[in-house]
């Protein structure tokens, strides 16, 4: 376990010292005042706009950091050879938990930063309601997926790009399958739904664990259902590390 | 200490390393020898279990090589290495060391003996490339290992930053280490090697210590030797 700790923390560490992290930080500052401005076009929505334009914000600046921050650092220790210091100290299995562990800290040390601007601001302009804090929730899980998915790419293919476009792709795909099954339902053709239907299932429900706009309306699901997206969650993360650690155990450097 | 058995590795057609049989003596500085691209690296990297073996087996202490032995009694500096640019050294050995549960003291210890205690709260991006390595050295030492495996150490750095590296090893093997290194400078394995192997092409070519060689081709010098060796076959 101490192990998983130190390489986590060090990972966190790097991690949060990276320009990367900080643009991202400041590409969201630059979001939120965006925000401000589309509230104040809005009058009468003002307070919804805000609420929701932020929290999309946060969604998207998190995407960009946990999928770039993540596939880069990864690459980058291949690259430089840090990785085989790693690897002659610690077993590959706590070296990926480790991994694992430091970009969800990173991910939620972000969520926690952005998540305060993004309050102060509607503290500013009486638009808090607490509601939104639990749409953070359903961030963390959705970017945990997300990240876990990277890491998987990042053990498969030995090019970053390749890792970053699938991650990318991954994430799209999987906030498009339940629209994209919507219309297809709408079809005559079978095969073309059980097409859809089949990667519906295998890609992570991401339109069910988003709650975004629930939570800029005030309105918010019960708490068991707070407690199966987590365990949802937490079941998709654990099959992904086991196909990222399956990957990862049998290659070579 | 470590027996290599018949190792050979592919990389599709390509053959890598073939045949090789190797023993590693406890308390020896072992210089492996080659031109570029001999397999050196590949070498190295299949006995940090970074690379699995096509065939062949290697053995640690009479038994089967294993993953902990590595992470227990091996340190390995690679070539080429770079450490995380925006910590410090300290930082770095700090967290390592807890991960490792090692005592506090080793990491004042390891950043004295390769003389970067006074940098040791710069950043690491501030470092030149031989403090780089030197840094490198130190965690190598961190854990205190048995065995030390270097490849290419002193690649990159400039004639004192050679020297200091090279007095080092001399320190450590004093001290009962067994170093195995590998450098394609002749000069340096010549001056703290007890035995050579030269390497050529995927091959083993030889293994014995400086006179054997010498005697073997009968010149006046490891350079001569290592050209003829090399340029057999």
């Amino acid at each position: 376990m101490r192990e998983i700790i130190s390489i986590a923390f060090l990972n966190f560490k790097q991690g949060v010292r990276e320009k990367l992290f900080w643009g991202v930080i400041f590409f969201f500052a630059f979001f939120l005042s965006l925000c401000v401005l589309l509230g104040k076009l809005s009058p009468g929505e003002t307070e919804k706009v805000l609420r929701n334009a932020g929290l999309s914000g946060i969604e998207l600046s998190g995407l960009v950091l946990v999928v770039f921050s993540l596939v880069l650092s990864f690459k980058k220790e291949e690259e430089s050879r840090f990785l085989e210091i790693y690897l002659s100290n610690f077993s590959r299995t706590n070296y990926l938990s480790g991994k694992l562990i430091g970009y969800l800290l990173i991910c939620l040390f972000y969520l926690l930063l952005s998540g305060l601007g993004y309050m102060l601001i509607l503290f500013l302009y009486k638009s808090f309601i607490w509601q939104v804090a639990a749409g953070f929730y359903s961030l963390f899980l959705k970017l945990s997926i997300l990240i876990c998915f990277s890491l998987v790419f990042c053990c498969l293919f030995s090019s970053p790009i390749i890792s970053l476009f699938c991650s990318l792709s991954l994430y799209l795909a999987s906030e498009a399958a339940y629209p994209a099954l919507k219309i297809v339902s709408l079809g005559p053709n079978r095969f073309r739904l059980s097409l859809f239907k089949f990667i519906y299932y295998l890609l992570p429900n991401m339109n069910e664990l988003d709650i975004k706009s629930l939570a800029v309306y005030g309105e918010l699901p019960s708490l068991s259902f707070f407690f199966s997206i987590g365990l949802y969650a937490f079941v998709y993360i654990l099959f992904l590390w086991l196909i990222a650690r399956f990957i990862f155990l049998k290659k070579e450097y | 200490m470590i027996t290599l058995k018949n190792i050979k590795k592919s990389f599709g057609k390509i053959t890598a390393l073939e045949d090789i049989n190797l023993e590693i003596k406890p308390g020896e500085v072992f210089g492996l020898l080659g031109l570029n691209g001999a397999g050196k690296t590949t070498l190295i990297r299949c006995m940090m279990k970074l690379l699995n073996p096509t065939s062949g087996e290697i053995f640690f202490k009479n038994r089967l090589l294993l993953s902990q032995d590595i992470q227990k009694n091996f340190g390995f500096l690679p070539e080429n290495f770079l450490a995380p640019a925006n910590l410090t050294a300290s930082e770095l050995l700090k967290i390592l060391a807890w991960g490792m549960n090692l005592k506090a003291s080793r990491i004042e210890a390891c950043l004295g003996q390769v003389g970067l205690v006074e940098q040791k709260d710069k950043l690491i991006k501030a470092y030149s490339r031989g403090m780089v390595q030197r840094l490198g050295l130190a965690l190598v030492l961190l854990k205190e290992p048995d065995i030390i495996i270097l490849d290419e150490p002193t690649l990159g750095l400039d004639t004192l930053g050679q020297a200091q590296i090279l007095s080092l090893l001399r320190e450590l093997n004093k001290k009962g280490k067994t170093i195995f290194f590998s450098s394609h400078i002749l000069a340096q394995i010549e001056k703290v090697c007890h035995r050579i192997g030269i390497i050529h092409q995927g091959k083993l070519r030889f293994t014995g210590n400086l006179k054997e060689i010498i005697h073997k081709y009968n010149t006046p010098s490891l350079e001569e030797a290592f050209l003829k060796e090399v340029s057999i076959g």
